[in-house]
């Protein structure tokens, strides 16, 4: 099957070296919404969902292929194989970022740097390494996801939180935003939580640029640290922003630390 | 201006500035439901008193620093940052979000959470607005919910992924539900047996209204065995989904494959027949030997022993080796004495494991042999009685008495012979039995006792 079909993906930009976007648990490719677009003037960018988010093929998401995120890495892999893509900037948010350093340690060929946003490989607390969370607090998260998409099942009768959000395109856009299959986000969303890939961060050897933000629960700035300190040739920038996802809070900042990345830092 | 309690409840109206104002924030502050406003990045500036009430918190503390992910539950805050954030920025809004808020000396309350993102005319985001709605009976309800449909999904999916065939018919043996067992074991879709009736698709050698002829009995759950057309033994259980005595009600069906079983039993019987006829012959063969070996009266006494063994084997046999009843044994054991004239006996009904059952009647065929010797069963006019019962209890013991009387004057024996000893030994040793022997002048008497079941 084609990757085109199968992660949607979706090119843009010009003719210079290709970025490549990888966007993390949660939601889908419209995460780079504020950010892709300022580099399509000197860029080839590609975007995709990952297998089983967005507009993906969900029928794809075969639950013991993807119970590790190497899964994932395959992916890009193949969408760099598919769209002969060298050369390439890879752009990875949340777990992507982690993904995207195991496609970069299984093919360094194909990839000239990495960015690395709010990147954690590893989400547990463990002698002396601050993921930020204890076990039990992950194993929550599952639960959790389960109560919200029955919640969700309702979601077309849902009552108005605002004005002029009841229209029927609203009701398309609600449904396609951050949701997908109720399994398969309690899959992914064990899969995320509950890897440790801390010890495929130190076989790095392209360059990266770790952007964490300065109040992230997720991504805490420790681990960037600890990302800066396990990978050989890395650049760190934390930016003042709160939450997880700087591309669509900050995405001037984040828009800016990707260019002085990419632009001046040596390949 | 419209009357009763409306009226008493202050009205905007132009010009009444004051008035709107003190309408608005009575509406704001006790709200039915709990009212946030936040800066576009979560940082809290404004929480209404509902929300304050319920959540058991001061102003000052639902005010900046706090953001609002803080007041959630841990899975509920990586959701935010995860969710719903991303799509305040996407969409602008978020809608009926289940998640929890942590309280002050009270489990987290469930909530349903709406949120509108709100811009400057450049679409730079200035606040986020969230209704907070109270949703504890709602996740009563869910989560109940939840709980039946995976202890559905969980009971579907053993039906489903079971070996046996299962089935739902109708009153009148219409299939109605088929597994993947049925489907397997008679080579028919799930579509194609749905309408047909049962008897039809599985056909069971001698009994070709059998479906129909259980459901006139109308029990609860019957179990048989037969062959169906196919040469296979099948187990059948057929029970009823409901009320038995309703006429209407659907059945469930279980057929299991038991062909392996069957063959192996019908092979044990002929094997244990076969060896039953073994036993008694190499006995019958020893008998042989031992006459031409010993001297007459040693073989006699250990040809009646061998007998005795051959019998116990033989009621062994009979009941398939399984239990044998006690009074049986007993009947044997009378008729060696002599029949009733001088032998009687009396105990409840009990039955013996095949090992107790062995070594009891040896031990009987040696009382019997020693009376008929030297006892009361060696002169005319003298009896034997025999008698148990049952010492009930956390671990009831089995007491049998053997007493003879209207013998010859007991002398006490000089020394133990064969039968004494392998009374006392087998007895104790297999047992755990305490036998005790009074050689009392007008009767010798034996007590038997030993742990029961």
């Amino acid at each position: 099957m084609s990757v085109y079909h199968r992660n949607n993906v979706k090119v843009t930009g010009g003719t210079g070296q290709t970025m490549l976007f990888a966007h993390g648990f949660g939601c889908d490719q419209e995460m780079w919404r504020f950010v892709a677009p300022a580099f399509e003037a000197g860029h080839k960018v590609v975007l995709f969902d990952l297998t089983g988010a967005g507009k993906s093929d969900l029928g794809a998401y075969d639950f013991d292929h993807y119970a590790q995120l190497d899964a994932h890495a395959e992916d890009i892999l193949r969408i760099c194989d598919e769209l002969e893509l060298r050369d390439v900037v890879l752009v990875g948010h949340s777990v992507s970022a982690i993904t995207s350093v195991l496609a970069a340690n299984a093919r360094p060929d194909l990839f000239a740097k990495l960015v690395l946003l709010a990147p954690s490989p590893c989400f547990l607390e463990d002698n002396g390494y601050h993921g930020g969370f204890k076990r039990e607090d992950l194993e929550g998260l599952v639960a959790f996801m389960d109560e919200n998409y029955l919640g969700w099942s309702a979601q077309v009768a849902a009552m108005a939180a605002g004005q002029d959000i009841d229209g029927p395109a609203s009701v398309e856009l609600t449904r396609s935003f951050c949701r997908t299959d109720p399994a398969i986000a309690q899959h992914f969303g064990r899969v995320t939580f509950l890897s440790d890939r801390r010890a495929d961060m130190q076989k790095l050897t392209r360059p990266a640029l770790i952007v964490q933000c300065s109040d992230d629960t997720l991504a805490p700035t420790e681990v960037g640290r600890w990302l800066h300190d396990n990978i050989g040739p890395s650049t760190l920038e934390i930016l003042e922003v709160t939450g997880h996802s700087p591309h669509l809070t900050a995405p001037a900042e984040t828009i800016d630390a990707i260019r002085r990345f990419i632009d001046h830092a040596p390949a | 201006m419209r009357s009763g309690a409306l009226s008493t409840m202050p009205q905007p109206e132009q010009g009444d500035a004051g008035n709107l104002d003190s309408f608005a924030v009575e509406l704001l502050q006790d709200a039915p439901c709990g009212i946030l406003v936040t800066d576009p990045d979560g940082g809290l500036v404004l929480a209404n008193r509902t929300l304050a009430h319920w959540l058991r918190r001061s102003d000052a503390e639902l005010a900046s620093p706090v953001r609002i992910k803080d007041l959630l539950t841990m899975p509920g805050r990586i959701f935010f940052d995860t969710h719903v954030a991303p799509m305040l920025r996407l969409q602008g809004h978020v809608r009926e979000i289940a998640c929890q808020f942590e309280r002050r000396d009270a489990p987290p309350l469930h909530v349903l959470l709406n949120g509108v993102m709100r811009t400057a005319p450049d679409g730079t985001p200035t606040r986020v607005d969230y209704t907070i709605f109270d949703a504890t009976e709602r996740a009563l309800y869910e989560a109940s919910l939840r709980e039946a449909r995976s202890g559905a999904e969980q009971l579907a999916a053993i039906v489903t992924a079971s070996p046996d065939a299962i089935l739902r018919v109708g009153a009148s043996g219409i299939v109605q539900r088929w597994n993947r067992g049925a489907e397997a074991m008679f080579g028919l879709g799930a579509t194609e047996a749905s309408g047909r009736r049962v008897e039809e698709l599985v056909r069971l050698e001698g009994s070709e209204g059998w479906f129909a002829a259980h459901r006139r009995d109308a029990l609860p759950i019957k179990r048989f065995e037969a062959v169906d057309a196919e040469g296979r033994d099948l187990a059948v259980m057929i029970s009823v989904i409901g009320d038995a005595e309703d006429p209407g009600a659907d059945w469930s069906i279980v057929l299991r494959d038991v062909t392996e079983r069957a063959r192996a039993e019908r092979r044990l019987q002929l094997v244990n027949g076969e060896l039953n006829h073994r036993v008694k012959n190499t006995l019958s063969v020893v008998s042989g030997i031992a006459r031409q070996t010993l001297s007459s009266e040693d073989s006699l006494a250990l040809g009646q022993r061998l007998q005795a063994l051959a019998r116990a084997h033989e009621v062994l046999t009979g009941a398939q080796w399984d239990s044998v009843a006690l009074r049986e044994l007993v009947q044997i054991t009378a008729e060696e004495a002599g029949g009733p004239e001088r032998f009687s006996f009396d105990g409840p009904d009990l039955e013996l494991s095949p090992q107790h059952a062995t070594t009891l009647s040896m031990a009987l065929h040696e009382l019997t042999t020693n009376a008929l010797k030297y006892g009361a069963l060696s002169c005319d006019g003298g009896v034997v009685t025999v008698a148990w019962r049952l010492e009930p209890g956390d671990a009831p013991r089995l007491h049998l008495s053997w007493r003879e009387s209207g013998g010859p004057v007991v002398v006490p024996p000089t020394r133990k012979g064969f039968g004494t000893k392998m009374i006392n030994r087998v007895l104790a040793a297999e047992f755990s039995a305490e036998v005790r022997f009074d050689f009392a002048p007008d009767g010798v008497c034996c007590e038997i006792g030993f742990p029961y079941g």
